[in-house]
């Protein structure tokens, strides 16, 4: 098992396209999408199991040119764990407070934009999702979907 | 004005094939081979011609090359028809007019995924002035009203369904009828032709310049709020139908639109007057 004052950046099973101030994600795996931007990449591209979170925050501060603390660093962590971005779960450093009371804390003391990672889910088949639309139940029979019920959320055949 | 669909309904089965070999039909289209079967010909007459019109012609002969899919359909004694993509069996009824709508989705859904050297996004396209404006969405969420309304502002039609994308990130047309519904609460589908609107379909393939994320709200207010590049990336992926069988390849196009065209995440309120509103937008915000 990883130390997890040594987070490992999992690779397996991504798809990873760099963009000028963002990394895209793409996580075959679970079907999901993330946008790291350039705080959240640069604390991700560090995360090699061999630096611990005060080597990670030297890194970073060389990199981005701008002092950070570790909890900053902790911040992205936090978010990379629990977006399956790193190789084994790390426990929340800020576990019992919210994300909001984090962000106050952190953010006020940081002259870097805080990292933030954006996830959308992909639907789980382009198949089935783009044969099956409808707009009342008749048309999941009419067009003889196996579900026969049309969700009006989804606008498919559930 | 509606125009003609190649649907009908028979009241009996027609005969059988002799000898037990099933009759075929291949094709390939945008790379992707695909074969026909049916054990009557009428049947895959009609297959074909669906496929025909669902491709817009876009098929050429595979060469015997083996086959990506293998759709066969049939029709037995009791009077249920059967679909199979692949040996299973996907669907069954007893209506051939359901089946074959059914089967039109699914060819066209089919080539989307697979493409070879394109990717295929859920959108409406349309050109201004050069340059592609593309708006992901699904089924249902008024893409095609909003395509139709601004053909009728003068907008050169590419799409109503795909964005067909290459590997220079260039789109190119699609340019069936628009599929429409009805918004009398019964949502019967009809097709527009696109001279019917007063305009024209697109030839070539252009750039995109501007991605629009947007959706039909009944109060819906145009604050368009542009996005970086990742995040625009991040609003195409759900509606990218090749993203689950090539990531790399269509997160690779995707990123190269990012990188050149306006992306910009809005609701909107009907389609007369926001296609107005778009246009003059567009005007505004690209060189």
């Amino acid at each position: 098992m990883n130390n997890p004052q040594m987070p490992v950046a999992r690779q397996n099973g991504l798809v990873v396209q760099e963009m000028p101030d963002e990394v895209l994600v793409y996580d075959v795996d679970s079907n999901k999408a993330h946008c790291l931007n350039q705080s959240a990449a640069l604390v991700w591209k560090s995360c090699d199991g061999k630096n611990s979170v005060a080597d990670i925050v030297r890194e970073f501060e060389t990199n981005a040119q701008g002092k950070v603390s570790e909890d900053f660093v902790w911040l992205a962590i936090d978010q990379l764990s629990e977006k399956g971005l790193l190789q084994a779960q790390v426990t929340s450093k800020f576990a019992g407070q919210s994300r909001r009371q984090v962000l106050k804390t952190i953010g006020l003391a940081s002259i870097v934009a805080l990292p933030v990672i954006a996830s959308l889910v992909a639907p789980p088949s382009a198949l089935a999702v783009a044969s099956c639309t409808c707009a009342v139940d008749m048309d999941c029979a009419l067009i003889m979907c196996p579900s026969l019920i049309c969700s009006t959320m989804t606008f498919t055949c559930v | 004005m509606k125009s003609d669909t190649i649907e009908r309904d028979l009241v009996s089965p027609e005969p059988t094939l002799q000898f037990g070999q099933p009759a075929k039909f291949c094709f390939k289209s945008y790379g992707v081979n695909i074969r026909l079967e049916s054990s009557q010909q009428s049947l895959l007459n009609e297959a074909e011609l669906v496929t025909r019109k669902s491709l817009i012609g876009r098929i050429q002969p595979s060469n015997d090359e083996p086959p990506a899919y293998v759709f066969r359909i049939e029709h037995d004694h009791k009077g249920v028809y059967s679909l199979y993509r692949n040996g299973e069996e996907f669907s069954s009824g007893p209506s051939r007019r359901g089946l074959f709508k059914f089967f039109d989705s699914l060819v066209r859904v089919a080539v989307a995924r697979d493409a070879v050297d394109h990717v295929f996004m859920h959108a409406g396209v349309v050109g201004w002035k050069g340059r592609a404006i593309v708006i992901p969405g699904d089924s249902f969420h008024g893409k095609s009203t909003l395509v139709a309304e601004l053909v009728r502002n003068g907008a050169i039609y590419y799409s109503d369904e795909f964005a067909i994308l290459d590997s220079d990130g260039l789109v190119h047309p699609f340019e069936r009828d628009l599929a429409m519904r009805t918004d009398d609460g019964e949502y019967t589908r009809y097709e527009l032709t696109v001279e019917s609107l007063g305009g024209v379909a697109g030839k070539t393939s252009i750039p995109v310049g501007m991605v629009l994320v947007t959706k039909y709200e009944p109060q819906g207010v145009w604050n368009p709020k542009l996005l970086t590049p990742g995040n625009g990336v991040l609003q195409m992926i759900p509606f990218t139908i090749s993203l689950s069988h090539r990531p790399e390849f269509s997160i690779g196009v995707l990123k190269k639109i990012a990188g050149r065209a306006i992306i910009a995440l809005s609701p909107r309120g009907s389609a007369v007057e926001f296609a107005k509103i778009l246009l003059e937008f567009v005007d505004k915000n690209l060189d």
